[in-house]
């Protein structure tokens, strides 16, 4: 439960980053996650989770604004892409981008503590 | 393992911020490109109008309401024609600013700082040709207090407005896909368009593919196959003979090739498609069923999406009323109607370009030019052309004499001079010509038009319809002809004068009570010989207009909108019954090649109209194919190889072809591949005829199957600006063929960009459609929404309020209010 509270906090300051400054904030967020979450945590994994979790978010709040799935059919066609294709890429790219970053960062504070 | 792992992870991290930030490939940058709220995501959110929407637009006097109709049409009533002018710029850019761009960019010739160095070649070729620094030259000479200069700079505001309230989740998909920012409007942008359309509409090199054929098969040939005369006479100004008449006279037999001349055709000119194809007519009152004037224009352009044309309506009090069509771009109704006049405009293909071979004083490094034994300097400039990030990616030095741009072709210095590039006054004309009363009013603003040649046909509310060849024409030196490159060694090979106003093709309210025109010869060399042009396009269409109009007693609204998808065809008409001809001659003589009688019993069953689900009108075209092959065999160049379907230097035009088939034993139907037979008219219709069954078979099955259908063969193609297949309108069935009113030609990428059927009563009312819809968001229902009705031939009634308060409330999708400020 906790975990899942967590996740669903995390994803909402990602949706909240992305909108106001970027999406560079992904990678930002994910590393201060990296930073300051325990051992124990997976904190990779609810980096990635929640990172996916808050595009998909803004994704949705596009979907309520206008026809996102065209987009996704459209531009997935320019890319070669099926539309549920483009809409995966997207929530994965924020995935691995949030997840790395925090799994980066998480290695590097923990790295001491871990060899020990 | 847990060290692997972080490794790993940064190596993913790593990878995903280069691709984030950095476009690899043709991919855009994927971070800022797949965000979800400022990416190419956010497109979605402006794929709808909203319902009510407020803006300030800078150097508005007052307020101005946008009403946009449920067809998305905007209807802008302002209380000056500046105003309106910006508030059409502002609901412009808000639509299409992404073909804005583009379409200004193209002639500018900086298409390089949105593609990089691929686009170097277009962008070279509109500097080559001078239309950018010709369109810069008219601006600068503009009298900065008239009012279309004021117009011009008032559709730059409104455009401007919209692009400076542009937030980070506005930008139309093709800037995602770029990664780049629009560029701001520039007034003389619209000067730009003004050079596109020129050298879409009125730029030719017939000199070259003239001298190509010369070289192949002689001078008399030649001018035989590529005839100042159209051997088939339907003009568009009636004249007082007996129309459509064909010039059945031999032509000449193909010379013996000219040996100096063949490195010439060894460098190669082929056969592109190139088939404008625009209609335009008009009824007299005494012929129309509804005792009013009616018009129609379908003009045929590049088929895009979002098209060419955006429709509009703006009302300014006592000043503007007007209805119809714009350029992107452009700050004025191009084609439409007021509450008074309706007009159209249809290419008229006249000669409006030459070329004369210049002697330099060094080729290389060009200083001066020789004329009447005089050295004169050359006008050279250094044009730079920049990449993405504002790098030079290459400079050219071009150069000018004073007939025009210096371009090579073949080793020779050629300058060309070209009615485009000196073009002053015709936005002003199209500008004025909106608010005029009458015929003779609109004709008189329309004399200061200049160029691309069109022929404009016009009606007003009083009944009169007019129909004239609108821009100058050169008077050439000598026998007047300009299909052959000139001296450029001597002044007397310059422009003598322009053609008289006059004397340019023209008809007022003729006897016949109709006037109609599609791109043919527009004067019966038997009224006037003057050099107008070559190479004319053949008159199928003119023929097939008049033939409905001269049918009809009188004639409805509805009858002009059935006639712009009439599947019938003069062309078939023509050609059908000189193949069954032969046949019979061929089988009564016992020379019947294979098969030839299967195929001229399939081809007997044809009506000759080019429905959609007919499934014998690819027998015909098939045939028509192997036709040209045959009898223009001469014009492969050595070394093209000896099979059929080869690449030719030029095709004569249609009209040629039928004129040789009154010549039965012509030297032009032997077939230079068949040494041991000579062969005669008859034997290759019946070859032709008997090869096209076997192709048809081969690549449609069985005549008798679905693969024979029409629909199945011929589709029009509206591709995306970009040509990006998944945001384009591919393969679309529709009623139609080559030569028939609303052809298709054989890529489907040109056809009618907009339809109107305009009926001038004591109300005006209108008809009117185009393949595409207002909206240049790929994403919106209104970007492609009026292309199944277009495809179906079907139109749409245009809504003409005089005032706001006469729109129907329950027909108001979106209102915008502009007020002054920003």
């Amino acid at each position: 439960m906790r975990a899942f509270l967590r996740i669903t906090l995390l994803a909402i300051a990602f949706a909240l980053a992305t909108a106001t400054f970027g999406w560079w904030m992904v990678p930002v967020l994910g590393a201060a996650w990296g930073a300051v979450a325990s051992p124990g945590t997976r904190p990779t994994f609810t980096a990635s989770a929640a990172a996916c979790l808050g595009w998909v978010l803004l994704l949705a709040w596009t979907a309520t604004q206008g026809p996102a799935w065209v987009v996704a059919q459209r531009v997935g066609g320019v890319m070669g892409l099926p539309g549920w294709l483009f809409v995966v890429l997207t929530a994965a790219y924020a995935a691995l981008l949030g997840g790395s970053a925090a799994g980066v960062v998480f290695g590097a504070v923990h790295r001491h503590k871990l060899l020990q | 393992m847990t060290r692997l792992r972080t490794l790993a992870a940064g190596v993913v991290l790593a990878m995903l911020l280069f691709v984030g930030f950095r476009p690899v490939g043709r991919l855009p940058a994927m971070g800022r490109f797949l965000d979800p709220w400022c990416g190419v995501w956010s497109v979605a959110t402006t794929a709808h109008l909203p319902t009510h929407a407020e803006a300030g637009v800078p150097g508005l006097a007052d307020s101005v309401l946008v009403l946009y109709d449920d067809r998305d049409v905007p209807h802008i009533f302002a209380s000056s024609p500046e105003d309106a002018a910006r508030a059409l710029g502002y609901v412009v850019a808000r639509d299409r600013l992404f073909q804005l761009d583009l379409q200004a960019r193209a002639p500018a010739g900086t298409l390089t700082e949105l593609f990089g160095a691929q686009a170097l070649p277009l962008d070279r070729e509109m500097r080559r040709l001078g239309l950018p620094q010709s369109a810069d030259r008219e601006f600068a000479e503009m009298d900065a207090t008239s009012e279309t200069y004021r117009t011009l700079v008032a559709y730059a505001d409104g455009v401007n407005a919209w692009i400076e309230r542009l937030g980070r989740r506005d930008l139309p998909l093709e800037y995602h896909l770029l990664a780049v920012r629009p560029a701001r409007w520039k007034p003389v942008n619209t000067l730009y368009l003004m050079r596109r359309m020129g050298h879409m509409l009125a730029y030719s090199s017939d000199e070259f593919r003239r001298e190509r054929v010369a070289a192949l098969v002689g001078e008399e040939a030649a001018d035989a196959l590529f005839p100042v005369e159209s051997p088939i006479q339907e003009p568009v100004q009636p004249g007082a003979g007996e129309y459509p008449r064909v010039d059945g006279t031999p032509l000449p037999p193909p010379g013996e090739p000219s040996s100096d001349a063949v490195p010439l055709v060894a460098r190669g000119l082929h056969d592109g498609e190139r088939t404008p194809a625009s209609n335009n007519w008009a009824v007299a009152p005494a012929k129309s069923a509804t005792g009013h004037a009616l018009l129609e224009g379908d003009p045929h352009l590049l088929l895009t999406l979002p098209s060419i044309w955006y429709e509009a309506h703006t009302v300014v009090p006592d000043a503007l009323d007007v209805y119809g069509v714009t350029f992107t771009g452009s700050p004025s109704i191009i084609i439409g109607f007021n509450r008074d006049v309706a007009w159209s405009f249809t290419t008229n293909t006249a000669d409006v370009t030459d070329y004369y071979a210049e002697e330099l004083d060094d080729p290389e490094r060009p200083t001066r030019y020789r004329m009447d034994g005089e050295w004169h300097p050359l006008e050279g400039r250094v044009e730079e052309y920049r990449g993405r990030r504002g790098e030079v990616l290459a400079a050219d030095t071009l150069y000018a004499t004073h007939r025009g741009p210096i371009v090579w072709r073949d080793g020779r210095a050629l300058s060309m001079r070209w009615t485009v590039l000196e073009d002053r006054g015709t936005i002003d004309a199209v500008y004025r010509a909106t608010t005029a009363a009458s015929v003779d009013e609109w004709l008189r603003t329309m004399e200061v038009y200049l160029a691309p040649s069109q022929t404009a046909v016009v009606a007003d509310r009083a009944g009169n319809i007019a129909i004239r060849a609108l821009g100058r024409f050169p008077i050439r030196p000598g026998d007047g002809r300009g299909d052959r490159v000139f001296d450029g060694t001597t002044s007397a090979s310059d422009w003598v004068d322009w053609w008289p106003a006059e004397r340019q093709p023209f008809a007022l309210n003729p006897q016949q009570g109709y006037v109609a025109s599609a791109n043919q010869q527009p004067i019966d060399p038997a009224e006037d010989d003057a050099y107008l042009g070559v190479h004319w396009f053949p008159p199928w269409r003119a023929m097939h207009i008049n033939r409905l109009l001269r049918e009809l007693e009188t004639v409805t609204p509805e009858d002009m909108q059935r006639f712009q998808t009439d599947p019938g065809s003069a062309r078939a008409d023509r050609f059908v019954p000189w193949f069954l001809a032969a046949t019979r001659r061929l089988t009564q003589a016992g020379r019947d090649p294979a098969r030839l009688v299967a195929a001229a019993a399939l081809l007997a069953e044809w009506d000759r109209r080019y429905t959609r689900e007919n499934t014998r009108a690819v027998l015909f075209e098939l045939a028509m194919d192997e036709l040209e092959d045959r009898a223009w065999d001469e014009l492969v160049p050595p070394g093209e190889g000896e099979e059929l379907s080869p690449r030719r230097v030029a095709t004569p035009m249609e009209s040629v072809l039928y004129r040789l088939l009154y010549d039965e034993h012509s030297a032009w139907w032997d077939v230079r591949a068949t040494a041991d037979v000579v062969e005669d008219r008859d034997l290759v219709l019946g070859e032709s005829l008997a090869a096209a069954l076997e192709r048809a078979t081969d690549r449609y099955g069985d005549p008798s199957g679905e693969g024979w259908r029409w629909e199945e063969i011929r589709h029009a193609n509206i591709y995306h600006l970009l040509r990006l297949r998944s945001l384009s309108a591919l393969g679309l069935p529709v009623q139609g063929g080559p030569s028939t009113l609303s052809p298709s030609s054989g890529g489907g990428v040109w056809g009618a960009s907009w339809r109107q059927v305009v009926e001038l009563g004591p109300e005006v009312t209108a008809r009117v459609i185009y393949p595409g819809g207002q909206a240049g968001n790929p994403v919106s229902p209104r970007y492609n929404n009026r292309v199944t009705k277009w495809q179906h031939g079907q139109l749409d009634t245009a809504l003409v309020p005089a005032t706001p308060a006469e729109l129907p409330a329950e027909r108001v999708v979106a209102t915008l209010v502009l007020s002054p400020g920003g």
